[in-house]
């Protein structure tokens, strides 16, 4: 069956997991501000 | 989406040691999509300089080609499958990202445009599925795994009901195996359909975020068509992902009621933990965007980093089709899922001209 997913459960603590869902927010979140604040980089297509 | 979750451990050992972990997938996503871009520059170039009309196939269909020729022709080894099961990170990171290049205000019309449409789609795949799926002798815990995937989210769907509903394994790898068995097909027919039928970007996007189960399938089709085609897509796919904790929820009531499904407590919170949170991320971007939080330059280079996440994200879709699996699953479920899916293409299809000829979209 081809993965479905990017990632597995872990035994990690619960209170520090981080769900795919809010990383790529966050992350978006942080190239947003780089964006905002002048230090991203041109990013070319 | 999936609910499943990323360990973040606070020992930086076993941190860095998963992140090392995840390289070679990740070089492997990305020279594949590399490549398929550089196949669409390679052919386009060699059109003009032989000025001759050549067809523009986008590097979404490359990259996805390599990726299903790897997988399975060669197999892919070990050492890569963490990295490449990212994949489905990537699609979310590159809807996020795509958030800047909306106005709140058009994502709350066409969002209407699309939840109406959703709504309808909904109602159409549920009952559907549901009678063709009697009709073949289905089991009926298979029948509601293949309404769920059809009717929303595809394959994140199936796997976020699997627990609610009590489903068999053996159920849930039939009914994601004809998710993404119908994915496949639809990257090649969708936008073959949609240039005979002579769709604008917006209805062809519309009717593709609607009629395509699995968010990476969706996009890919939208992009093979258009980029302005992927961005709507993605917007009619994200409104249908919404709904992923309604649906579900339903069918989990529904299973309870017969003893045979999760208990529900609290709705709300069983709500909130199917709602897929990436689309606040969406939102929060694209209510920035509307703001003014960004120049046009800024926006350029955020929906330049979201087209290289979707790479990724392509490259991880061949490379995740294992063609014999889906072989394998035998044909009532396949047929039922094929027949299915055919009659909500078409039905969408009609609802999408139909929204277009009324000025809807």
């Amino acid at each position: 069956m081809p993965a479905t997913t990017n990632a597995r459960p872990s035994d990690a603590p619960a209170a520090i997991r981080l769900s795919p869902d809010w990383l790529a927010t966050l992350l978006a979140g942080v190239l947003a501000a780089l964006a905002w604040g002048g230090l991203l980089p041109h990013v070319g297509w | 989406m999936s609910d499943a979750t990323l360990g973040i451990s606070g020992r930086d050992d076993t941190l860095l040691a998963r992140g090392l972990a995840l390289l070679p997938g990740l070089a492997l996503l990305g020279a594949i999509g590399y490549a398929g871009k550089l196949t669409e520059g390679a052919i386009t170039a060699w059109g003009k300089a032989h000025a001759t009309p050549v067809p523009n196939i986008e590097y979404v269909l490359w990259a996805i080609l390599y990726g299903l020729v790897i997988a399975n022709v060669f197999g892919v080894p070990r050492v890569f499958r963490a990295g490449v099961a990212t994949y489905e990170f990537w699609l979310k990171l590159g809807i996020v990202l795509l958030g800047v290049r909306f106005l709140l205000g058009d994502v709350l019309r066409l969002g209407g445009t699309s939840l109406l449409l959703v709504a309808a789609e909904l109602a159409a795949s549920i009952l559907i599925m549901t009678w063709l799926g009697n009709r073949f002798g289905l089991r009926p815990k298979l029948v509601s795994l293949l309404a769920i995937g059809s009717s929303i989210c595809g394959v994140s769907a199936i796997i976020a009901a699997r627990g609610a509903i009590r489903a068999r394994d053996e159920d849930v790898a039939l009914a994601i195996g004809a998710i993404l068995l119908l994915g496949a097909a639809s990257l090649l027919l969708f936008p073959v359909i949609g240039h005979l039928a002579g769709m604008g970007d917006h209805a062809y996007g519309l009717w593709v975020g609607l009629a395509v189960d699995n968010t990476a399938e969706a996009t890919a089709a939208g992009a093979m068509f258009s980029d302005e085609a992927a961005r709507y897509a993605v917007l009619a796919k994200t409104t249908r992902n919404a709904t992923i904790g309604f649906v579900v929820l339903g069918y989990a009531l529904y299973w309870a009621a017969r003893g045979e499904g999760e208990r529900i407590g609290n709705k709300a919170a069983f709500l909130w933990a199917k709602f897929p949170k990436f689309v606040l991320g969406f939102l929060l971007l694209s209510l920035l965007a509307t703001l003014g939080a960004f120049s046009k330059a800024q926006i350029g280079d955020l929906a330049a980093l979201s087209r290289w996440a979707f790479l990724l994200t392509f490259a991880g879709v061949g490379l995740s089709t294992d063609l014999r699996a889906l072989k394998a699953q035998g044909w009532r479920p396949v047929t039922v899922a094929v027949s299915g899916m055919a009659a909500i293409a078409v039905l969408t299809f009609a609802a999408v001209v139909a929204v277009e000829r009324l000025g809807l979209l």
